[in-house]
C-alpha cells in the first residue's frame, strides 16, 4: 500500500545524537530517577525537535531489553523488532513521522504517538478496496470502541511491525495479537474496568476446543460479516458465532472469510475453497471431494440396487415357477 | 437331549447392540459429512457428540466381542475350510441362479458352522478388516494430535477421514445387504427371530456334521 502521502522532513543525524543514543546510555536511563526526566523534559523545552532516522534510535531501542520506567507504573518495553520493522509496510517511513518530540536529552521524554488516522484519511481506499472509511465505521460499532474510549489502532496493529494479512503465517499471527490482551489481565484492565473473560471456560462447548484454537483466527467468530469484508467490527461475545454449519458445510462463510485474503495459483485448479482447505487441514463438512462423494453413489447406490434387482427377479421367478407348478397341478413346495 | 442354540445369549446382546450403535452412527456420520446442506441429518452439534460416544461405545463392544470369541471359542466360526474357494462357487451360484429357482441352501447352518462359505468370507472381512479400520480412523479424527503430522506433505488428518468414509460406506453397502439375506433368504434358525430369541437348535445326529450329509439328510 502506498498511503503515507505526506511531506516529511528527514533531517540528517548528527554524530552526537548517535553517541547520546548508545547503549550505555540505555542502561543508564533505565535507572534514572524521575527527578532528573523532569529536569530532561524542562530542559528540552523550547529547543527544536531533532529527528534522528531509525538506525540512531534503534541502538537503543532495537534492544529486546529496552525498557521505559515511570514512577507509579510498572516497566513498559520501548523494544522494537528491527526484523519486523524491516518487512513492515512501514519500512519507508523514520521513526520521526509518527514520533514527535524532542530526542535532544538524555533520555528523551516521551514521544508523541502521532494517530494512524492522520495518513490512513477515512476516504483513502487501498488496492483490494478496503476502505479506511468502512474500517472507521467498523470499528466504531465495534465493542472495542464501545467499551473502552481508550482504544487505538495501535492497540492491535503494531505499526513498527505491520504487515498486510497475506501468508497463512500471519493468519495466525492474528490470535496473539488478540490475547496481547485478552490473556493479559494487567493489560486488558488499562481499558476496561474490569476481568476479562475466561477464555477456556468461554469456549468450552467448542469440541476439540484446543484444534479450533490452533486453526482458527478469533476474527473468524467474533466479528460481524458486512461487505466490504472488512473484520474491524468485533461484536459483543453474545454474538459471536456458535453455529457449527457457519464452518462446517459445503459452503462455509465463515471459512470463506478466512481465506478471503489470499490469492494464489491453485484456486482454479482445485476450486477455490478446496485449494485452501487442502493446504490447511480437514474440516469436517467443508472439505468435499467429488471423487469420494461419487464413489460413495457407486458403493451404496451399487449394493443398493444390486439388491433391487435381486429381489425382483426372486419375485418374477417365483411368479413364474409357481404358475407353472398350478397349471400342472401341483403346488409350489 | 440338550438342546443347542444357533445365537448364543452373549451373541446377541453384542449383534443387537452393534446394530444400534450402527444405524446411529450412520445416521450422525451422513448428518457430519454434509453438514450444513439443507435438511440432511440431524444438527452438527448434536451430532458429534452422539458420534463421538457411540463411536467409543462401538469400540468397547468389539474389544468385548474378541474377548468373548476368544473365551468361547467361537473365533472358529472365521476359520476358513478348507474347501473355501469351491464351496463359495457353489454359494455364489445359489444366490444367482439356485435361489430363483427355489433350490435349497446348498451349505446347511449349524452351531458349530453357521456361516456358509460367502458368509465367512464376508465376515471375515467386516470384523477383521473393516470394523478395525472404521476404529483406527475413527479414533485418530477423535484425537487428532495422534494423527501423523503430515501424510505426503499434506495434512495428516484428511487420510484418516478419507479411510473413514470409505469404509464407512463399505459399511453401508454390507449393511445393507446383510438386511436383505437375513429379512428374505434366512434359513431356518438363522432368522430375525433367532437372533432376538436364541431358537432352540435340536443336535443333529453325529454324521450329519458335514454340509454333503446335511444335504442329504434334509433330503
Amino acid at each position: 500500500m502506498g498511503p503515507m502521502g505526506t511531506e516529511r522532513n528527514h533531517p540528517s543525524t548528527t554524530s552526537s545524537s548517535r553517541s547520546r543514543a548508545s547503549r550505555a546510555s540505555r542502561r543508564r536511563a533505565a535507572a534514572l530517577p524521575a527527578a532528573l526526566l523532569g529536569a530532561a523534559l524542562a530542559l528540552s523545552a523550547g529547543r527544536a525537535a531533532a529527528q534522528p532516522d531509525a538506525s540512531a534510535c534503534l541502538s537503543c531501542h532495537g534492544e529486546q531489553d529496552a525498557v521505559r520506567e515511570d514512577p507509579g507504573e510498572r516497566k513498559a518495553s520501548v523494544y522494537v523488532d528491527q526484523q519486523g520493522l524491516a518487512e513492515s509496510e512501514h519500512r519507508e517511513m523514520v521513526c520521526g513521522d509518527c514520533h514527535a518530540r524532542s530526542f535532544a536529552v538524555d533520555p528523551h521524554p516521551p514521544a508523541r504517538r502521532a494517530d494512524c488516522r492522520d495518513c490512513h484519511v477515512v476516504n483513502e481506499t487501498r488496492e483490494g478496496g478496503v476502505a479506511f472509511k468502512d474500517i472507521a465505521e467498523d470499528f466504531e460499532q465495534s465493542v472495542h470502541a464501545q467499551k473502552s474510549a481508550e482504544f487505538r489502532c495501535v492497540h492491535c496493529h503494531d505499526a513498527h511491525t505491520l504487515q498486510l494479512p497475506t501468508t497463512r503465517a500471519r493468519l495466525f499471527e492474528h490470535n496473539k495479537v488478540c490475547l496481547h490482551c485478552h490473556a493479559d489481565e494487567a493489560r486488558f484492565q488499562k481499558l476496561v474496568d474490569k476481568a476479562p473473560p475466561d477464555l477456556d471456560e468461554a469456549h468450552a462447548w467448542l469440541p476439540n476446543r484446543d484444534l479450533h484454537w490452533q486453526t482458527v483466527r478469533c476474527l473468524d467468530c467474533h466479528t460481524g460479516y458486512d461487505a466490504p469484508l472488512a473484520s474491524h467490527l468485533i461484536l459483543p461475545k453474545e454474538e459471536a458465532v456458535k453455529n457449527c454449519e457457519a464452518c462446517h458445510a459445503e459452503t462455509p462463510t465463515q471459512l470463506l472469510r478466512r481465506y478471503r485474503d489470499r490469492g494464489d495459483g491453485d484456486v482454479d485448479k482445485l476450486g477455490f475453497l478446496n485449494a485452501r482447505l487442502i493446504d490447511d487441514a480437514y474440516v469436517i463438512g467443508a472439505t468435499r471431494n467429488g471423487l469420494l462423494d461419487a464413489l460413495m453413489i457407486i458403493v451404496i447406490g451399487g449394493a443398493g440396487g444390486g439388491i433391487a434387482g435381486h429381489g425382483l427377479l426372486r419375485f418374477l421367478f417365483h411368479k413364474a415357477f409357481r404358475r407353472r407348478v398350478v397349471h400342472a397341478g401341483g403346488h409350489p413346495s | 437331549m440338550k438342546k443347542r442354540t444357533m445365537f448364543p445369549r452373549w451373541l446377541r446382546l453384542w449383534h443387537w447392540l452393534n446394530a444400534v450403535l450402527f444405524a446411529v452412527l450412520i445416521v450422525t456420520g451422513f448428518s457430519l459429512h454434509f453438514a450444513g446442506s439443507g435438511s440432511v441429518g440431524v444438527g452438527f452439534r448434536i451430532s458429534v457428540l452422539v458420534h463421538n460416544v457411540l463411536g467409543v461405545g462401538l469400540v468397547v463392544a468389539f474389544v468385548g466381542y474378541l474377548v468373548a470369541m476368544v473365551i468361547t471359542g467361537h473365533w472358529r466360526q472365521y476359520l476358513p475350510r478348507r474347501t473355501i474357494l469351491g464351496d463359495s462357487v457353489k454359494q455364489v451360484r445359489f444366490y444367482v441362479f439356485g435361489i430363483l429357482r427355489g433350490e435349497h441352501h446348498p451349505f446347511v447352518a449349524v452351531p458349530e458352522r453357521r456361516f456358509n462359505p460367502v458368509q465367512q468370507l464376508a465376515y471375515v472381512f467386516a470384523v477383521f478388516v473393516l470394523i478395525p479400520a472404521q476404529i483406527v480412523t475413527g479414533l485418530l479424527l477423535l484425537f487428532p494430535d495422534l494423527a501423523p503430522e503430515q501424510v505426503l506433505g499434506l495434512g495428516g488428518v484428511w487420510p484418516m477421514a478419507l479411510g473413514h468414509s470409505i469404509v464407512a460406506y463399505a459399511s453401508c453397502a454390507f449393511l445393507f445387504v446383510h438386511l436383505y439375506l437375513a429379512l428374505t433368504v434366512g434359513e431356518p434358525h438363522t432368522g430375525v427371530a433367532s437372533m432376538l430369541l436364541g431358537d432352540r437348535v435340536p443336535p443333529p445326529p453325529p454324521p450329519a456334521t458335514t454340509p454333503k450329509a446335511a444335504r442329504a439328510e434334509r433330503a
